[in-house]
Order: C-alpha cells, then structure tokens, then sequence
C-alpha cells in the first residue's frame, strides 16, 4: 500500500472519521509492517500529547481530581484489581507479587520507593500541588465534568434478558386482593398463579386469545396456549391464529377451536360452559386428548360438569360473562374516577407551599407549544416546549407530552435556592437509547445543580456536583428491565440535607437510600433547565451530548424540601393509573 | 483484609503527577478510543494504588504503570462489544503486542509538556489554529477546513506534518539539554 494511503488512514483515525473499513485496513497493514506499525503509534502518541496540552477538559487537575474521587469509590472493585494483578504478575517477570496482598508484611517496601522516586518531592511539595487543585476549583467552575470520570462510571452491562412472558395484561377493573403482585396495565405476566378476590382483568397471550377472567379466580398459566383455570368466570375469544387454546378446569380438558366461549369454575370445582361462537372440544382431564372421551360443543350449546364428570345441558347465558368491550367501558368509568381523583390532588397541590415547579402536563388550549405550570404560591411557570408533541397520558382526558426525537425537549427556568429538594414525576418510558436519559437536567453541570436522569441499564441517577472535586452519582438499584418499558411509573428521588441523604423511590416505594458524599458547597440551584433532555451552554465549538428521553411524561413536581415515604407514596396512590 | 485505602495520599498523588502524561499518551497508542483514555489511564492508577505493596522497588516504575495499562486494554478486548472502550478490536491487538522495548521506554521519559509547550508554540501561525482548532475545540477536518479555506484532506495532512514537525522539535530539545 502506498504510504499517503496509509497517512490518509492515520489522518483519519486521528480525526475521529474513520469507518470501520478503513479500521480493517489500517490494522492490516500495521500488522504487515512493523515500520509502519510504529509510525502509527507516534502519531497516535502526539495526538494525545497535543490533546492534552490543548483541550482543557483533560488539563492535569481534572485528571487529579477525577482520580481522587474514584479512588474513594474504588472499593467494590476489589476482585477486578485482583484479576488484572493477577494478568500484570503473569507478564512482567520478577514481580514478586502475590496477587491482591493483604497486610504484607513488606507492606512500606514498595511504597519507600515511591517515596524514594519522589525525591525531594515530599509530602509538602503534594500539598502544593493540592493547593493549586483547590485554586483551580474557581477555574473551573461551570464546565461540565465527563461523566464516565466520576464514581460509578462504569455503567454495569445491560443483562441479557429473555421473555419469560406468556400473555399482556391489557385491562383492569376494580382488581381486589390480587394474592401475588401489583398488577399493570401493560405488565408481561409470566408462566404461574394468578389470584384474586374480585375483579376483572384481561390478558391477551403470545398465542393470540383473549382472555377476560372475573374474580374470585384462581388462575394458572402454563404457556402462550394453556391456563389452568381453579376458579373464576372466564371468557375468551379465540381467533384463527390462536386456534388450540386449551382451558384445564377440574374434571375436563377444553379445546378451542376458534370461537368464543364462557366458563366458569364455582368453588365446589363445578364447571359451566357457554358456547357463544364456533366450537370447543372436551376431553377429560389427564387423558391426554383421548378421543374417546372427546364431546364437541356448537355455538348456543351450554353445559354443566361437576367435579366427577357428569354433565347435564343448560340454557345458554352469554350475559353473565363480561366481554373485553364490556370491560372497556367498565375500565374506563373507573379510570374517570381515578382522574377525577387526580385532578382534586393538582388543584390542591397548587396551594402547596413547598412546591417550587409543578407541571401537570394538561395541555394548553391557547397554545399548546408552551408547558403551563405552576411556581411558588400559586404564581405561574411556564415552559417551552421544543419538538415534542402531545400524546395521552395516564388517563383517557388526560395528556402527556411525547419525548422522541434527539432534539425533543422543554426549557424552564426554576429560580430559588434550596437545602432540599424532591422530585417526583410520572412517566412512561419507551425505551433507553441513550447512555443518559434525562428527566430534568440542570444546564452544563454546575456545582450544586442536580442532574435527575435515568441510565442506559435501567438504574435512577442524581449527579450532583458538590464541589469541583467531589462529585458523585446517587443511584438507585436497576428499576427499568426491559419488561417495564411501556408501563407509566411514577419516579421520585429526594435530596435531603437535614437527613444526610438521598433516596430514590419508585411506584411509591423506597428503593435506595445512600448518604450525601459530601456537603453541598452552598444551597442548590436548578434555574435554567431542560426537561427530558440536555441544555450545554455553547462553549465555542464542543459539540454537546444527547440525552434525549424516549417517552412520555405526564406529570413533573419539585418541591423545595425533602418529602417522607409516606408523603412520597401518596402521590403515588394518588395518581397511579 | 485491605488495607484503608480511601484515598490516595500525596506521594501517590505526586507520583502520578510525575506519571500521568505519558501514561495518558501511552494508553492511546494501545488503540483506546479517545473519550475513554483518561478513564483507562485512572484505572492504571488506581490498580497501581491498590497493589503498591506488590511494587518492586527496584522495577522502573513507568513500565510497571505501562504493564498495568496493556492489561486493562487486554481485558477490553475479553469484554462485550458494546462495553469496549478500544476503537477496533483487531488494531488494539497489534497496538498492545508490540514490546515496550528499552530504547522506547526513554522516549516515555521525554512526554513532559514544557517542552511540548515550547515546540508547539513555535508553530508557524496556521499550524497552530489548525493545532488548536482540531484538539482545542473539537473541530473536526471538514469543520476547521470550511473555518480555514482549505480541503478536509488537507487540514489532516497538516496535521500528520505537524506531529512529525513536534516529534523533531522534542527530540531535537532533549539532544541540546
């Protein structure tokens, strides 16, 4: 290859514009050459020598300072440190190392000749050097630090998730002492019991059934095709496609084979079957489909089976079963109520005098590119809205606004200062794209000035930047699998001084607390700010990240002081759909 | 047990004071993408840190740093595609190969900015926009040769000529020193 190829190559690598072709090729022939080898890595090594002397977001203090708050953080790392010792012992001969050492009994030999290195560098010489650190500091003031420099960095790796799911959860109507979880709307429920006292849900299966199931019922479901049903009234709609859904009630086996039927199982395991649609096959239970036991029943044909398996014809009653289009209206009287509920609480909330920001999310009927909120003692605050369109919310009535594409966002401007805050929002997140995601993100990244956001592997962060040296990650443990994305979640994350903590909620409940890694230098500030995205003061020419939020959000608080779990929970309760 | 370690004390912070430059610089020639070398590099340290009992005292202490970081890039190239922090997998294989010889490991000891600082501000003046266009600010070649009147393809063979021009100057000051 000639010699300018490869120089063209190089002067691409090193302006960040090369693809992977070229990548290939590049490698290839440094491989080949070990001239060329070499020339790669002296330009490569003077690329980063100028980078450092120019660009100032890698000048000496900042490294410092990043270093020093990692090596704070740096505990849990103890078995990596171990593992790369390990490889180092293994590559450079005479290392006398035993791996991660504990109290060595040669503990200051290795350490007097990093003092010996020193020389007359002396620990008062480092106190110099700490000094000009802390001179710095005022320098330094309003940049913004690269995140993957502070604590917690590393972001943990995605895990590979596989759908454990069988069916949707599409519709609730006034569920009552559900026995084994909080059920949503748009939850994948997985292979198992259902249980519950009273109530409607509707499930829709990976196979294509639909399935509406009156409580008290008692539930399983087997796969994508089969349920158990113990107890319960049970209707279901078999389209083509989901042909062969099965129902196992106490004394039989039901085969659907496209249609619509009613079933239901009372307590003393006596079973009603309703054809409205279609027909079904019966076989009896365990006898693995024999066709001696088959009995087929036709559209209008209905049937009783008692537990040992006698039958006796019944009139056929289609009322008693409660249809998806029934439970749809029935769903949508109780999610009037439950918005009624919550228009009560943000009429209240209004007077509220904590709150410091507010935003409902109803959309303005004058104009709907501005985000109408609220301030302190009731006093207006608007936002501006950029790109983002309006979409519905938790409710039918109720609007949310869409965050989607990389410019999406709102621009508001929160004034105060605060020796607390609280954050609360209700959103549906559609997927994590971006290594940040933000909730509400202060511009740049000033000392005292939160950054609420949520990371690439699901988990709830607050930065703060509590002095220029010191900055610090609160997160919350991973909230958002792949299984949440699609659901609304209500999110909050409390910052208090008094207690000397943070804690991050979610759906009303605590999931992590950790104490402030150190004071804030003075009161926190939001001011200006953006709202399901990032706002970087235009510094010359860097080019600023995205952290666009892929969702929707219908609702945003801040108030200037620390909520408790319980008033936490509240609005949760308050407003969960 | 480990030791209390929570923070690094001021010899180590003067160590790496001493350290840093040239183990920034070294950590890109092992193909480390450039957003992540400082990363990397404070990862070096921080093993370094934590295995300072371990240290032979009569070892040259940049090559056990160097030592450290080579390993940190070589369980790069074990991690997930997506977690790496390397540009291309094959190039960082070559670029970690190759030996941290002898004769190399004086070229370390030249990586001090003041004599950087002197060949760069030596610059003839378009040199040093370009310089400082391209490293300052994060100009791109197409951006800055829009900014300068000049080919994208020329902005980075001035570039290439530039680096050539500074690698002479430092050695051509550490022959006079």
């Amino acid at each position: 290859m000639a010699h300018d190829r490869f120089d063209e190559l190089i002067g691409r690598l090193l302006d960040d514009d090369i693809s992977s072709d070229q990548l290939d090729e590049l490698a290839q022939v440094a491989a080949a050459d070990p001239l060329k080898l070499q020339r790669l890595r002296e330009h490569l090594l003077f690329s980063d020598r100028l980078s450092q002397y120019e660009d100032e977001l890698r000048d000496e203090q900042r490294f410092l300072s990043a270093l020093q708050v990692r090596a704070h953080a740096a505990d849990d790392t103890a078995d990596f440190v171990s593992q790369v010792v390990a490889s180092v012992t293994g590559e450079t001969a005479g290392l006398r190392n035993q791996g991660p050492s504990p109290q060595s009994q040669h503990h200051d030999r290795g350490w007097s000749r990093f003092r010996g290195l020193a020389g007359w560098a002396t620990a008062a010489a480092a106190l110099l050097l700490l000094a000009a650190m802390l001179i710095s500091q005022a320098i330094d003031a309003g940049k913004d630090e690269p995140w993957p420099q502070i604590a917690g960095g590393d972001l943990a790796e995605l895990t590979e998730v596989n759908d454990s799911g069988v069916a949707v959860l599409t519709r609730i109507a006034g569920l009552q002492e559900t026995t084994t979880s909080d059920w949503r709307v748009g939850e994948t429920i997985p292979r198992g019991t259902m249980a519950w006292d009273a109530g409607l849900l509707q499930l829709e299966f990976y196979g294509g059934a639909t399935v509406v199931v009156e409580g008290p019922a008692q539930l399983e479901l087997l796969d994508e095709s089969r349920v158990t049903l113990q107890l319960g009234r049970l209707w279901a709609h078999i389209p083509i496609p989901a042909r062969g859904f099965a129902v196992l009630a106490p004394s039989f086996e039901l085969v659907d084979v496209g249609t619509e039927f009613g079933l239901n199982v009372s307590r003393d395991g006596v079973a009603e079957i309703h054809v409205f649609d279609g027909k079904v096959e019966l076989y009896d239970l365990e006898s693995n489909r024999n066709q001696t036991t088959r009995r087929e029943l036709n559209a209008g044909d209905a049937l009783t089976i008692d537990r040992d398996g006698t039958s006796k014809p019944i009139e056929a009653q289609d009322a008693d079963f409660v249809t998806p289009t029934r439970l749809s209206q029935m769903a949508d009287v109780h999610r009037q109520g439950q918005l009624r509920d919550w228009q009560a609480f943000r009429d209240t909330l209004q007077d509220d005098p904590r709150i410091v920001a507010y935003f409902p999310f109803d959309r303005s009927a004058d104009d709907d590119r501005l985000l109408i909120g609220y301030g302190p003692n009731g006093s207006s605050l608007t936002g501006a809205i950029v790109g983002c369109e309006w979409s519905q919310g938790r409710w039918p009535g109720k609007t949310s606004l869409q965050f989607k594409r990389p410019g999406d966002r709102v621009r508001i401007s929160i004034p105060g200062e605060f020796e607390s805050l609280t954050y609360s929002t209700w959103l549906r997140v559609d997927g994590l794209d971006r290594q940040y995601n933000s909730l509400l993100l202060t511009d740049g990244f000033r000392r005292d000035s939160p950054h609420w956001q949520i990371l690439q592997d699901g988990t709830l962060i607050l930065g703060m930047r509590h002095s220029n040296r010191v900055l610090h990650g609160y997160r919350s443990d991973s909230i958002f699998s792949l299984f949440r994305l699609g659901q609304w979640v209500h999110l909050a994350t409390v910052y208090d001084s008094g207690q000397g903590h943070v804690t991050h909620y979610v759906n009303g409940e605590r999931t992590t607390r950790e104490p402030l890694k150190g004071p804030a230098f003075a009161l926190l500030t939001i001011g200006d700010a953006t709202i399901g995205n990032w706002s970087v003061p235009t510094n010359r020419n860097r080019r600023s990240s995205i952290r666009n939020l892929n969702g929707c959000m219908d609702e945003l608080i801040v108030f200037g002081q620390a909520l408790d779990d319980h008033e936490v929970h509240r609005i949760y309760e308050v407003g969960r759909p | 047990m480990r030791r209390q370690n929570r923070a690094i004390s001021p010899e180590f912070t003067q160590l790496v004071a001493q350290q840093h430059q040239q183990l920034r610089s070294f950590v890109r020639t092992l193909g480390v993408a450039p957003d992540w070398v400082d990363d990397l590099a404070q990862e070096a340290f921080l093993v370094a840190w934590r295995e300072r009992d371990s240290f032979d005292a009569q070892r040259d202490i940049g090559k056990w740093l160097r030592g450290i970081a080579r390993n940190l890039v070589r369980n790069e190239l074990r991690k997930d595609q997506r977690r790496k922090r390397i540009l291309h997998e094959r190039l960082s294989e070559i670029l970690v190969g190759s030996p941290d010889d002898a004769a190399e490991a004086a070229d370390w000891e030249q990586c001090r900015m003041p004599v950087l600082r002197d060949c760069v501000e030596q610059l003839a003046p378009k040199s040093r926009q370009i310089v400082a266009g391209r490293y300052g600010d994060g100009w791109m070649a197409p951006d800055l040769a829009d900014h300068l009147g000049m080919t994208a393809a020329a902005v980075r063979q001035a570039l290439m000529r530039i680096r050539e021009q500074l690698k002479q100057c430092i050695e051509f000051q550490m022959a006079e020193d």
